[in-house]
């Protein structure tokens, strides 16, 4: 196919376009990356940009020689693993049967699902809840509670919709029970939804903190990354906190705090290239004859 | 069919609304009962005469068993907060001096109020509590959530003397209820109370052969000198010459000045009516001081960036601790905190030995007195849920903490661990590692009723809090410590019980406030007026001007 002139200058405005998107998201990375392995007076005198200045990697043996991180950022990928395989299980099961015509009340268990979508009780009554439940300080209070989410269950609901219903019919026709559909039929369709809520869940998993401080306070070992991140922050810049108080105690060096930063984000980064490979739509295409 | 279909779905859904609200009202519910039941004044005065038959020598003869909130830090290579050394010297001694068994709980310094709200509303909060925001207690207080310590108080005073000598009636009874009487929660004591300095660079006023500054036009003189002499003073740097530094939070960061411009004989009562906000932006004279910064601004002396940059933000600071600032007013201590990271620590490593800051006191009032606000002397609050089924035991805890020769090993640890001793007497701090660390300065987490040193001797105190600044020259701190007590004046406490209108106001105003601060700072001199009364009107208008009218009549009501 020959392209026009002005689809070519269309083309070009939409790469220049996503090339500016791409360097605003990358700078602060970057900034980021040269701050965590520049000396901390580079910083203090705010002349580390993008190019780090008086390179070392102190900051970064700081923190891995500290089993505190080290055990904490392994103990979050293991929450992240478990909770995504969960959160993708739970979504599976639920948006599968919904695709049914012949579901009975589907509508209303539709908009039983619907409704916890739009309303939720708040803090206070689920922090009951929990606590009724014995989930307080365990564990399991890191993955069960938001092990699903409603709008990541419709995504998945209306991508299998999209699988056609021939596929599924042609399949029951050869003695296929529902089990066998979903997984033989639907799932090997569906690798493109399953990568991205996937990765939704886990980036979700690895960022989430306020789950764990609101419901994990009292066990520090398993505080995730994130919020043993906030509360060393918090612990050195909470102006609030230092006039309540009057004192604050030592504060951090820039470079350290930087280096945390990375830290935290460069394992969950390294999933997405890995997912990568899932994300071609279409794989469907052509499976029937249009 | 279809309509049938939708009237049971409106049906359920109204039905799983009610089931929905049901939890949430049961806490509030649950509690309700209680008071009913209590408000738990009338229970221990019943059973005071068993009570106490079952304490011979202040030692209960069965073993009590309560819980006590400890701010969790989660601060660098810090112990776990509900054990460790410390905990457990406290654990010992209620159990030997009084057959008590305490617990701790911890809860997140950061987020302690949703944290204590989360726990109130469970039922499942500790036995002694204590929290900052007083607002919290009021509010489960009015649910019937917390129990009146008057009736406790006056009962069990004879066995609360240590309590009593820390805190005196003032923190006892400071928030007294005027009409009912009733205490919902002591207050611990302050035992420093200096607020905030003027710090100006010591090396700089030597270069340019100033000395320090004692009056304001001495003060502005300072910054245009330092302005002027930029290439001396910074060579290549000199285009980054900041004479004078002030963050987003102006009414802080120029309090001194400020307060210096509130007239001389401001009575209490004014101070109470206008006192809502921690920066005075209601007294009488504040407008003027801002004018002048704003002069300031206008003439290049200030931080062009300052509105920019919010809370927790280091820009500034850095500014600060790479020595472009000449002069900035905070905190008492400021430039002196956190060791080699801090601004002291970073100067003298990065331009020299000679790089410091000092206190100064330049502002004067229209009678010639330095006058500065200082803190007053309240805390934390510590207060006992309804849930607290052994307020004696508590009482007792909190005697026990307040007792001297407990708070001070607490506040300073074991020698040649956590201190070492002065040839002079005074205690110096040393930063331990492992269990023996303190998480918070001065152990202020578990000495509930009184934050900073206090070793009993005033003199003592003072030069030991001087050398709690690792690699800081006593001289500074002692020089600090001076300037900022001097002519130092507090807010009256004057206790009117709950004001309505300041319920759930103070984020609001409190932005409204700064707003109003750093657009009168950056507009035109000639707009000065304008925007102050914009301003300002907006802040009045958003409850500023309710507040003020129910503290007038609350005054009155009590007062007069």
């Amino acid at each position: 196919m020959v392209k026009t002139k002005k689809s070519k200058i269309g083309d070009m405005i939409v790469a220049f376009l996503c090339f500016i998107v791409i360097l605003l998201c990358l700078l602060p990375m970057i900034n980021v990356l040269s701050r965590s392995v520049s000396s901390s007076d580079a910083l203090v005198r705010n002349e580390v940009l993008l190019w780090p200045k008086g390179f070392n990697i102190d900051a970064y043996k700081m923190i891995l020689g500290d089993p505190k991180y080290t055990w904490s950022l392994v103990w979050t990928a293991i929450i992240t693993v478990i909770g995504t395989c969960l959160s993708m299980f739970m979504t599976t099961i639920c948006a599968y049967p919904l695709i049914y015509d012949n579901l009975k009340g589907k509508r209303f268990i539709n908009a039983l699902i619907l409704f916890t979508m739009y309303f939720n009780a708040g803090t206070i009554p689920l922090y009951l809840l929990l606590k009724d439940l014995s989930l307080l300080n365990r564990p399991a209070v890191l993955v069960i509670p938001y092990c699903l989410s409603v709008f990541n269950m419709i995504i998945m609901r209306s991508f299998f919709f999209g699988i056609p219903d021939s596929l599924r019919e042609s399949a029951e026709i050869d003695g296929a029970g529902p089990i066998r559909i979903l997984v033989s039929i639907y799932l090997p369709l569906s690798t493109p939804v399953i990568a991205t809520l996937s990765l939704f869940y886990a980036v979700g998993r690895w960022n989430g903190f306020s789950d764990a401080l609101m419901f994990m306070s009292n066990k520090r070992e398993y505080w995730p990354i994130q919020l043993l991140l906030y509360n060393i922050l918090n612990n050195m810049t909470s102006i609030e906190v230092a006039t309540q108080e009057g004192v604050t105690k030592p504060a951090m060096s820039e470079n350290v705090k930087a280096a945390t930063v990375m830290f935290a984000t460069v394992p969950i980064l390294l999933v997405y290239p890995w997912l990568q490979k899932y994300f071609i739509t279409g794989v469907h295409l052509g499976s029937i004859k249009g | 069919m279809r309509k049938n279909l939708s009237l049971a779905i409106v049906f359920v859904l109204i039905l799983s609304l009610l089931v929905g609200c049901a939890p949430s009202s049961t806490p509030s519910g649950g509690d309700k009962t209680e008071p009913t039941k209590a408000p738990d004044s009338s229970t221990p005065t019943k059973a005071a005469s068993t009570e106490e038959a079952e304490i011979v020598d202040g030692r209960f003869t069965k073993t009590r068993k309560i819980t006590v909130e400890v701010y969790d830090r989660g601060n660098e290579g810090g112990s776990k907060p509900e054990d460790n050394f410390y905990t457990n010297f406290i654990k010992e001694g209620m159990l030997r001096d009084h057959n008590v068994e305490v617990t701790f709980v911890p809860v997140p310094r950061w987020t302690e109020v949703d944290h204590l709200n989360n726990m109130l509303a469970a039922g499942e909060a500790p036995d002694i509590c204590v929290t900052y925001d007083y607002p919290t207690i009021q509010t489960y207080a009015n649910m019937g959530g917390v129990i009146d310590l008057a009736p406790l108080l006056e009962q069990y005073k004879p066995m609360l003397q240590d309590l009593w000598n820390l805190l005196g009636d003032e923190n006892i009874y400071w928030n007294r209820d005027p009409v009912k009487g009733t205490v919902w929660a002591i207050e611990a004591i302050r035992a420093q109370v200096p607020r905030i300095n003027t710090f100006v660079r010591e090396d700089w006023l030597k270069k340019l052969n100033i000395s320090e500054p004692t009056s304001l036009e001495e003060f502005e003189n300072m910054l245009y000198a330092f302005k002027n002499n930029a290439s001396v003073l910074l060579g290549n740097d000199a285009d980054k010459m900041i004479p004078f530094s002030i963050s987003f939070d102006v009414g802080w960061r120029a309090n001194n000045l400020l307060i210096s411009f509130v007239p001389d004989n401001i009575t209490d009562e004014e101070m109470f009516i206008y006192g809502f906000d921690s920066r005075q932006l209601e007294w009488p004279g504040v407008k003027e001081a801002v004018r002048k910064i704003n002069e300031w601004y206008n003439n290049g002396l200030i931080w062009k960036d300052f509105g920019l940059y919010k809370e927790g933000d280091t820009t500034e600071d850095n500014l600060i601790k790479a020595g472009y600032v000449g002069s900035f007013i905070h905190n008492w201590d400021y430039p002196y905190r956190d060791g080699e990271n801090g601004i002291h620590g970073t100067m003298q490593r990065m331009i020299g030995p000679e790089a410091a800051y000092i206190a100064v006191d330049p502002f004067k009032n229209d009678a010639g007195k330095y006058k500065k606000l200082l803190y007053q002397r309240n805390d934390r609050k510590v207060f006992f849920p309804s849930t607290n089924k052994e307020p004696l035991a508590s009482l007792l805890y909190l005697n026990w903490i307040s007792k001297f020769e407990n708070r001070k090993f607490l506040q300073i640890g074991e020698e040649g661990v956590t201190h070492e001793v002065m040839p002079d007497g005074a205690i110096k701090i040393i930063a331990a590692t492992g269990d023996k660390i303190m998480n918070s300065v001065n152990n202020i987490d578990y000495t509930i009723t009184i934050n900073g040193l206090d070793l009993g001797d005033p003199s003592l105190t003072a030069k030991s809090v001087a050398l709690g600044y690792a690699g800081v020259d006593a001289r500074f701190i002692e020089k600090a410590y001076l300037v900022a007590n001097n002519d130092g004046f507090t807010v009256k406490n004057f206790n009117v019980g709950e004001i309505k209108a300041e319920e759930g106001m103070g984020q609001v105003l409190k932005e409204k406030r700064d707003a109003l601060f750093v657009n009168a700072v950056i507009c035109k001199p000639e707009e000065f007026d304008a925007v102050w009364d914009r301003y300002y009107n907006d802040y009045l208008d958003s409850g500023g001007r309710a507040i003020q009218e129910e503290r007038k009549a609350k005054f009155e009501q009590f007062y007069k």
